[in-house]
């Protein structure tokens, strides 16, 4: 109904358009033909006339233009007058006599300018030139009345409405251009008579505009939080894809790098986590396309045990390349950050409800570059190459490891004797054999890394004529990887054309294309830390030195293997992703516009995994050997196709009412398909390990998934007087993914500003430049959660070898939308003429407010099934944002801009009424066997902040006969008598007091990820040519779990350790130190697994990237015919200031999961990157 | 033209709508779902086969895990114990009982299953089955529920009350959210649920069938299991009149030495009535309960003294007791038990092969209904010598001494526990038909008749506070 009521007055308004068309069409028409009918005579009288008023006359009755500063004939004096067709030259001297001004007489333009103080002395030169022509704005449009003013003269013109122009310089002079809103251009008049001029718009922080969802708005007219990323802070940095380079440039956007795989993923938190089950990445929308964030690893028929991991109580243990795909594949890869034009992260509800049920992580809004229109051909070409070292772990060398182990094995045939038990084997053999251990020398850290090799070369086009215009690139990337046998490879670009076929109507395309591929880790950089030193890397014969976990003196499952012999294994993934979209624009008027865009977001994936036959791996016992090698091959292929029909109705009724309506439909498809197939026993590792060449096939797998969703949604901005700004959004999806009854959610949201600074009581105030107050709140959701959640769902099996079909998921009829209800408050301010601008928020997400986060409940067993998803957790997060931004010096040579933002969050927990690590598992229902069993590193628990980790209490050494006693009678290991080297110097841990599991140890809450505050501080110093760009991040209070740790802590078998085994422990000669005493054969962990002697404050300031840029002088390029040329060097994560002490203390070993991830698993080290490149403008 | 053209949209528009909301409706192309799952014979004989899944118990290993049927009933009656530390079950402690809460589950997921086909089936028209197939497929449906319910009814009703108003936690709708929440019958709708399935099952089921699935001849066998529990009324005449059914089918015969039927024959053999087979390749797991018998994976489950004596005169002592566990310290006086896996060998499809129902029950049961009817006990007798014979038995003259109805009961439950431990808890209901003080004598950590049962798992009480009370003399 709205529609037709709207549509009906536009209608009449659209005949009142044409006709006021027409008459301004005719009126133009008599103008021309009577231009030459002006009289060049005046007449005019009267007393104390307004100098204004004369100029008015003059204009009318002799169609001179005038051309003056409007501040300056303010101040003029009125005159009195009484001429009757008097040359106008006559007016105005009688009008200037006795004004501070000068005046000027130029083609029917007089411009009029303050009296120099002094006189200037009038030097004749030798070469007078009539320059004229043409400025336009960036878009190829004409502008009116640009001041065009000879520099140091009282000399100006102003364009005509053609945006045409002329004057008389002399050769040398430099033109200025100067137009209000747009950035003042000066120009060299040359021999050439032609000057045309392009101006571009001058964006003042206000005027700054900002791309939301399904449109532009400038940032003074914003009501929501929305931060923006300069790109131009990031492009010369060494980072490869857009997520890393993040990290530090916003306020409330967390970025934790998950580890240094070349091309691999950063973990992004957006105000907090909004969902348990669901993803909690921010939903990416890249130029108008919807991107999720997945890990796209498939699952393959091996893996190998990654010790690290065991050494925790993870499920991820037996999963080394599971996990390294996870971090190393990054759905963002194949974008080329020096596509993106810009990036801005929607944040609160008021901006982010557009988006509906995606909303509830955040928006991140990337839109890349298009091209100009009227604009001749820039070519512009990009190259930097550079080298990567890992920053690793520091292992014992030979020496410090043959001294360890002989001390250790010293220690425990020592306490054997005075306990009266043998010697151990072992220790006797290292005792009294030096060789025992091994006579190598073998770097084994060395032996694995490498330094990386970075390579970028890209290429683009851009310009456009008067009716389309075009951007198209490419760009080719190798980044070889500080691991041996890890690489990533991208190949991506863009072509973009906008066609405008008729005024009112356009057609828009535009495809972002990235191939990726990425060689990921097979895990020789954690088999690197447990290797030996004084074992050799190969055999003569140049093939693997085979070691087992048992020659080692390990248990089988803890997975040791030779490094080495992992190297022939292949993991590699190939990305296709391709981004595309059809639109067609129309202007039904010129305040109404219908945009209908067909797009796709299609993904193929592609999935090489092949464990050696040297290898072992995972099994349900331990390890296994590979039987000749396991390969897997898969292949996943997804589509998301989406339909959009948008209205736009800008208005502006008057000088005080402004407003901005969109509505919107949106239909969505998604489909995906997923096979994998893998054979065992291939005759050879390099080359005949194709799936064809197997001896054994192993059962394949398939999946499908597909769901739809259907959005109507709506935003209305209005604006009062400029000063009072409304902002109403709704969004409606409706999703395949819930039963019919509950299929619909609605998100709502509203948000208020108030333009203080507009009021005139604070006009006044000059160092007051935008004070603006703004408050928010609203419904957004988030639905990255299974498609079938709702049906009872049945799983294809087999028994006696025949097809059966199972149900195996309770559905859930009731399950409903997860959706998080914000609140926002917040102000924008720029001070001392906008030296100092920033912001201030305070916000509020509560998820879910309304019905619940989805997680697993126990269902009553009798049901024959479980659990079931419910609506039922709910986490809250409030947090506080501070953006700050200064220009220190501002400065003609010299300018110094710091940008810092600091931001808190803090998340709690609600309802739920178990701890819980998986959130689609219930677990045990006794605590106990729930807290031993079910529960990992991580968990989330009831009334606790996200972030938790979770382990046993380090109470310290055993240091004196009653701490030994008491211990003694209260630990049940000790009662049983299995802590065979229980006494002086033994460790304590923290044992449950009460209850049937009483003595047995405890595990609690040992540590909290979450940071007190994180932040950026970004320095932008410009001197002449130079520009250094410094972006440090920093985050304060949080913990991290450093597995290695676990290792060090004692000397449980023969393989080797880091160096803090070093550290002080307990010894006769060093009775008070605070690390057990060390035995061969006991971790010093026997009966527990990472404690609170693992967990460390994990704050940090890094400077995470760094780029010193010289920009060649305008004359050096105009001699080589060269629009811009740029050299740079860059640096990322050249220092790191920390107490922790692992080689990185910004590290997760698990970038998808809000409840996992806080775990230094050392999977892949963290690079150290320089780089050096030039960047050409043609 | 304009107002054509709006109209045009709107119509368009409203198009699009409804077919969205076609798509949005659509049940999933690519996933089986409650409502697509059972729509035709083939779909329904393939879930049908999920039930047959679910009573098999194969875990998310993809092995068959009768743990429960063979282990915890031997523990229970004393005949089976743990190499690492008695069991609370050996004490017949149920309250701290391990197992009970599989077993628990373990039912439902048969009886969840079942109920997704026969509501699934009654749905079809008859017409889109081939001959009889749609009853037979309802009938082996409606066995396997039968033998679930049973299960419960032995385990967590008071079966042996046939007033109790503790009775099983009857469904027979596939489970939703909300019909979760249920009441417990009575101990006597609970054997009329039972038996319905069973009258059913027998009038409908197929006549032939692999011995993997059920056919009428296993649900005959099942109701004789069920009337010899109750032991009402006509109870034991018509045990016996099935037994002789079953008997003289033709269909099925003693092994001659059943030493073979474990190690060799496994399902191939004629006896076996209705059994569970291994998944293929399921021997070379690590996780399976014959390598747990020997040479012991994660677990041991060990012979009892116990049980050794029983078979102390008995050839069938030579092959199902091993040598002593290694583990006497923590287990003393326990043996491995080698019923399904040669001591020394490496496990088999045989080994891993389970056995729900053999002929040799059949005979006992008959033998028992027989004696406990009043009837012949030279009957009784001859049957309980004709197993014994099969089992390679030469001296007869326990049984032929018992001159009594309650000793030759006594000689008939010995010959159940030396026959049939360790397969479907078939001795551990032998012993609870015995009088209780028999009951006390043979087993005495049995001190009351409420360990004849378990208590209902806790968790059922939390998520389905409908169920009303706990067996009696329990907590909840």
């Amino acid at each position: 109904m709205h529609f037709f009521i709207h549509h009906k007055r536009s209608l009449s308004g659209q005949t009142w358009l044409t006709m006021k068309l027409l008459i301004i069409l005719m009126f133009a028409g008599f103008l021309q033909v009577s231009a030459t009918g002006y009289s060049q005579t005046v007449s005019i009288s009267g007393t104390n006339i307004p100098v204004k008023k004369v100029f008015d006359a003059v204009k009318k009755q002799a169609g001179y233009v005038f051309f003056y500063d409007a501040d300056l004939i303010r101040k003029a004096k009125p005159v009195t007058l009484d001429v009757r067709d008097a040359p106008v030259e006559k007016v105005l001297s009688e009008t200037f006599k006795d004004q501070p001004f000068d005046w000027s007489i130029e083609n029917k333009t007089v411009t009029i300018i303050k009296k120099p103080d002094f006189e200037q002395p009038s030097v004749i030169l030798p070469q007078t030139i009539d320059v004229h022509g043409k400025v336009t704005d960036a878009e190829g449009k004409p502008l009116q009345a640009v001041s065009v003013v000879v520099k140091g003269t009282t000399k100006g013109v102003s364009t005509n409405v053609d945006g045409n122009f002329s004057i008389t310089a002399d050769k040398g002079d430099f033109l200025v251009f100067s137009f209000v809103g747009y950035k003042t251009v000066m120009q060299r008049v040359g021999n050439i008579p032609i000057m045309n001029v392009v101006m571009k718009i001058d964006v003042k922080e206000g005027d700054q505009v900002v791309v939301i969802g399904y449109g532009t708005m400038k940032r003074k007219d914003l009501t929501g939080s929305v931060a923006s990323v300069n790109v131009d802070e990031i492009k010369n940095t060494p980072f490869v894809s857009v997520d890393q380079a993040l990290a530090g440039k916003a306020a409330g956007v967390q970025v934790t790098q998950a580890d240094g795989s070349p091309g691999g993923v950063a973990r992004i938190r957006i105000r907090g986590g909004a969902s348990l089950i669901g993803g909690n990445d921010p939903l990416y929308i890249i130029d108008g396309v919807p991107v999720t964030i997945q890990n796209r690893y498939i699952q393959s028929a091996a893996d190998v045990v990654n010790p690290t991991e065991r050494l925790g109580s993870d499920n991820s243990m037996n999963t080394t390349v599971g996990s390294s795909f996870e971090s190393g594949l990054n759905t963002l890869a194949g974008l080329n950050i020096n596509d993106i034009e810009s990036i801005d992260i929607l944040k609160d509800a008021s901006a982010t409800a557009i988006y509906g049920s995606k909303a509830a992580n955040g928006v991140v809004i990337i839109t890349t570059k298009r091209g100009m229109k009227n604009e001749k051909p820039l070519l512009e070409a990009n190259y930097y190459t550079g080298f990567s070292n890992a920053i690793t772990e520091k292992l014992l060398n030979a020496d410090q490891y043959k001294a360890v182990m002989l001390e250790a094995a010293k220690n425990v045939n020592a306490l054997r004797a005075a306990q009266g038990r043998p010697a151990e084997a072992i220790a006797t053999s290292v005792i009294n054999d030096p060789k025992f251990l091994g006579t190598d020398n073998t770097d084994w850290l060395k032996l694995v890394t490498r330094t990386g090799v970075t390579q970028n070369a890209d290429l683009s086009v851009r310009g456009g004529g008067t009716g389309s215009r075009y951007y198209t690139s490419l760009d080719y990337t190798n980044q070889t990887g500080t691991l041996l046998g890890t690489d990533f490879t991208r190949l991506s670009g863009k072509v973009s054309l906008d066609n405008e076929i008729t005024k009112r109507l356009r057609v828009i395309t535009n495809l972002d294309y990235g191939f990726t591929k990425n060689n990921i880790t097979n895990g020789i950089y954690t088999q690197a830390f447990y290797a030996p030193p004084t074992l050799p890397a190969y055999n003569p014969d140049g093939s693997p030195y085979i070691f087992v976990p048992s020659s080692l003196g390990a248990y089988a499952y803890q997975g040791f293997q030779n490094p080495m012999a992992l190297l022939r294994g292949i993991n590699r993934s190939n990305n296709l992703l391709l981004v595309g979209s059809l639109s067609l624009e129309y202007d039904i008027l010129k305040s109404l516009k219908f945009r209908s865009t067909a797009s796709v977001n299609y993904t193929g994936y592609h999935q090489l995994n092949y464990v050696p036959s040297t290898a072992v791996v995972a099994s349900a016992n331990g390890v296994s050997s590979s039987q000749g090698g396991i390969a897997t091959q898969a292949q996943t292929q997804q589509t998301d196709a989406f339909y959009e029909n948008t209205l736009t109705w800008d208005k502006q009724f008057n000088a005080d009412n402004r407003l901005n309506l969109l509505v919107g439909t949106s239909w969505e498809q998604n489909n995906m398909q997923s096979f994998s197939a893998s054979g065992q026993g291939f005759p050879d590792d390099k080359f005949l390990n194709g799936l064809s060449s197997a001896a054994l096939a192993l059962p394949p797998k398939a999946s499908e998934s597909q769901n739809s969703l259907l959005s109507f949604y709506l935003r209305a901005n209005y604006a009062f007087k400029e000063k009072y700004l409304l902002t109403l959004t709704g969004r409606s999806d409706e999703s395949s993914k819930f039963p019919a009854s509950n299929r619909t959610g609605y998100f709502p949201s509203f948000g208020v500003a108030w333009r203080a600074s507009e009021e005139p009581f604070l006009k006044k105030a000059k160092w007051l430049n935008n004070l603006k107050f703004r408050a928010s709140a609203g419904y957004t959701g988030t639905q990255n959660l299974g498609d079938n959640l709702f049906y009872t769902l049945y799983t294809p099996v087999s028994y006696v070898s025949t097809n059966a079909l199972v149900p195996s998921q309770l559905g859930n009829d009731q399950i409903k939308w997860e959706s998080t209800l914000q609140k926002d408050a917040g102000v924008d301010f720029a001070l001392f003429n906008s030296r100092l601008r920033g912001a201030v928020g305070y916000y509020n997400k509560q998820s879910s407010s309304l019905y619940g986060l989805l997680m697993a409940v126990p269902v009553a067993a009798s049901s024959g099934f479980s659990s079931a998803l419910v609506n039922l957790a709910e986490i809250e997060n409030k947090g506080l944002e501070i953006d700050l931004r200064g220009d220190l010096i501002r400065g003609k040579n010299v300018s110094w801009n710091l940008a810092v933002n600091l931001s808190k969050n803090r998340s709690k927990v609600k309802n739920i009424n178990r701890d819980i690590q998986d959130p689609n598992n219930i677990g045990y229902s006794d605590p106990y066997l729930n807290s031993n069993f079910a529960l990992g590193n991580t968990i989330l628990r009831e009334g606790q902040p996200i972030g938790l980790i979770y382990g046993y209490t380090y109470k310290g050494v055993i240091k004196t006969q009653k701490e030994l006693d008491d211990y003694t009678a209260n630990s049940s290991y000790a009662q049983y008598g299995i802590l065979d080297n229980l006494g002086l110097g033994y460790p304590m841990y923290g044992l449950i007091d009460t209850g049937a599991y009483k003595g047995q140890f405890a595990r609690d809450i040992i540590g909290h990820a979450e940071p007190k505050f994180y932040g950026g501080i970004t320095n932008t110093i410009n001197y002449k040519q130079f520009s250094l760009i410094a972006t440090l991040t920093f985050s304060y209070g949080g913990d991290l779990l450093y597995m290695p740790e676990v290792q060090s802590f004692g000397v449980g078998d023969l393989s080797n350790r880091n160096t803090r085994i070093l550290l002080p422990h307990y010894s006769a000669a060093n009775p008070d130190a605070d690390r057990p005493e060390l035995f061969l054969g006991d971790p010093n962990t026997y009966g527990t697994g990472p404690s609170t002697a693992d967990v460390f404050d994990a704050s940090y300031i890094k400077l995470k990237s760094i780029s010193l840029n010289y920009e060649l002088p305008k004359n050096v390029l105009s001699k080589w015919h060269i629009r811009t040329a740029m050299v740079y060097v860059a640096g990322s994560n050249l220092f790191t200031i920390t107490k922790y002490p692992g080689p990185d203390p910004e590290i997760s070993n698990d970038p998808y999961s809000l409840i996992n991830g806080y775990s230094d698993a050392a999977t892949y080290p963290t690079m150290r990157q320089y780089t050096i490149g030039a960047r050409l403008g043609f | 033209m304009k107002r054509l053209l709006i109209y045009f949209i709107l119509f368009a528009l409203l198009a699009a709508y409804s077919s969205c909301n076609k798509q949005l409706n659509e049940p999933p192309k690519n996933a089986k779902v409650d409502i697509n799952a059972i729509v035709d014979q083939q779909s329904a004989q393939v879930a049908l086969n999920g039930v047959y899944y679910r009573f098999a118990n194969v875990t998310s290993d993809n092995i068959t895990d009768w743990t429960t049927h063979q282990v915890f009933s031997g523990m229970l009656t004393g005949v089976l114990g743990y190499a690492f530390g008695a069991f609370p079950e050996e004490t017949n402690d149920n309250v701290n009982s391990q197992y009970s809460s599989s077993l628990w589950s373990e039912n439902y997921l048969i009886i969840n299953a079942a109920n997704g086909v026969i509501n699934g089936v009654n749905k079809i028209a008859d017409n889109a089955f081939t001959g009889n197939r749609k009853k037979e497929i309802m009938a082996e449906a409606r066995f396997l529920r039968a033998y679930a319910d049973f299960k419960l009814l032995i385990y967590f009703a008071e079966w042996y009350k046939p007033e109790s108003p503790y009775g099983v936690l009857l469904r027979d709708q596939l489970s939703t959210l909300s019909n979760i929440p249920k009441a417990r019958s009575t101990v006597a709708e609970s054997y009329k649920s039972i038996l319905d399935d069973l009258d059913y099952a027998i009038a409908n089921g197929p006549e032939t069938n692999p011995d993997y699935y059920a056919s009428k001849w296993a649900a005959m066998a099942l109701k004789m299991r069920v009337l010899i529990s109750r032991g009402q009324g006509q109870d034991y005449t018509d045990v016996i009149s099935l037994g002789n059914d079953i008997i003289q089918s033709g269909n099925y015969s003693l092994e001659a030495n059943l030493k073979d039927l474990f190690y060799s024959k496994g399902l191939g053999s004629k006896e076996v009535i209705l059994g569970i087979k291994p998944q293929p390749s399921q021997e070379v797991f690590y996780y399976i309960l014959s390598r747990d018998y020997y040479p012991f994976a994660s677990s041991g489950y060990v012979a009892s003294k116990t049980f050794k004596d029983l078979l102390q005169n008995d050839p069938r002592g030579s092959w199902m007791i091993g040598p002593a566990s290694p583990y006497q310290a923590y287990s003393p006086d326990t043996y491995y038990f080698t019923k399904y896996i040669p001591y020394g060998s490496d496990p088999s499809q045989a080994s891993e092969t389970s056995y729900a129902f053999r002929l040799s029950e059949v005979y006992l049961l008959t033998s028992e209904a027989t004696i406990r009817s009043g009837g012949s006990l030279s009957t009784a007798k001859s049957l309980i010598d004709t197993v014994m014979a099969h089992a390679g038995v030469t001296d007869f003259s326990a049984v032929d001494n018992a001159n009594t109805a309650d000793q030759l009961l006594l000689q008939n439950f010995y010959e159940i526990e030396r026959n049939l431990s360790g397969e479907d808890g078939i001795e551990w209901m032998a012993l609870l038909r015995l009088s209780f003080a028999t009951v006390q004598q043979l087993k005495p950590t049995i001190t009351k008749q409420m360990q004849y049962i378990f208590p209902i798992p806790l968790d059922e009480f939390q998520q389905n506070p409908s169920i009303g009370d706990q067996n009696p003399g329990y907590s909840k």
